[in-house]
């Protein structure tokens, strides 16, 4: 199924205005986004070698993780109009395949004259904090 | 909010903005004398700034400023108000 873009405005949005997206990375992603980067390191692919690395499991690539920001702010906020042009990402705790992860999203600053949104990203599990990140957003509309 | 202490808190928000190990910052000094001024890195200052002396300007104030002088002096008006 194809999801729409939002068609969100400039005046549509607001600092503090927060959106969540859920999502579970399955093995299928992993295995594709592999084949697509040429990252093969164990520590995503063997579950042997993850446990020797201290991890409870095959750890998530970090650019799954960013596929998901892009998700978030092409698709949602700031959607259509937007065009991402900063990514500032902290990897805090590992996330594991199948482990259900949440999304959030806040506008933390909107300048009128450059027309630039600064936006945070928080990255959630049941187990807490996977990462948290700083984007920059241009507003084309 | 002294001359001074402006000049002293954007001379590192302009050596991040434009991925500069120093910059030298005087009243004259304009886009055209930075290589990487550019208009994506010229949004990102104003952010910066924005953020930094937690003020707002408006698309024509941005658009006044000719040079570091101007923007110096814009700061410091908003910040007095």
């Amino acid at each position: 199924m194809t999801e729409a873009c939002t068609n969100l405005t400039w005046v549509d949005i607001v600092a503090g205005y927060t959106r969540e997206i859920s999502f579970e990375i399955s093995q299928h992603d992993m295995d594709q986004f592999a084949a697509l980067s040429g990252d093969h390191n164990p520590v995503h692919q063997d579950p042997a070698f993850a446990s020797q690395q201290g991890f409870d499991g095959c750890v998530v690539y970090g650019g799954l993780i960013v596929a998901q920001i892009s998700r978030m702010i092409g698709m949602v906020m700031p959607g259509r109009f937007g065009l991402w042009t900063g990514l500032n990402i902290q990897f805090r705790k590992p996330l594991y395949v199948g482990e259900d992860a949440l999304l959030t999203l806040t506008v933390d600053h909107k300048s009128e004259a450059a027309k630039m949104i600064k936006l945070k990203i928080r990255v959630t599990t049941a187990r807490g904090l996977i990462a948290s990140a700083v984007c920059e957003s241009v507003f084309t509309g | 909010m002294t001359e001074d202490e402006v000049y002293k808190r954007l001379q590192p928000l302009f050596e991040e903005t434009f991925d500069l190990v120093s910059i030298e910052l005087t009243p004259n000094l304009t886009a055209s004398d930075v290589e990487e001024w550019d208009s994506l890195s010229h949004i990102r200052l104003i952010v910066a700034v924005e953020t930094e002396f937690g003020i707002s300007l408006n698309a024509g104030e941005a658009g006044e400023l000719e040079n570091v002088g101007q923007f110096v002096q814009m700061v410091m008006d908003k910040v007095s108000h």
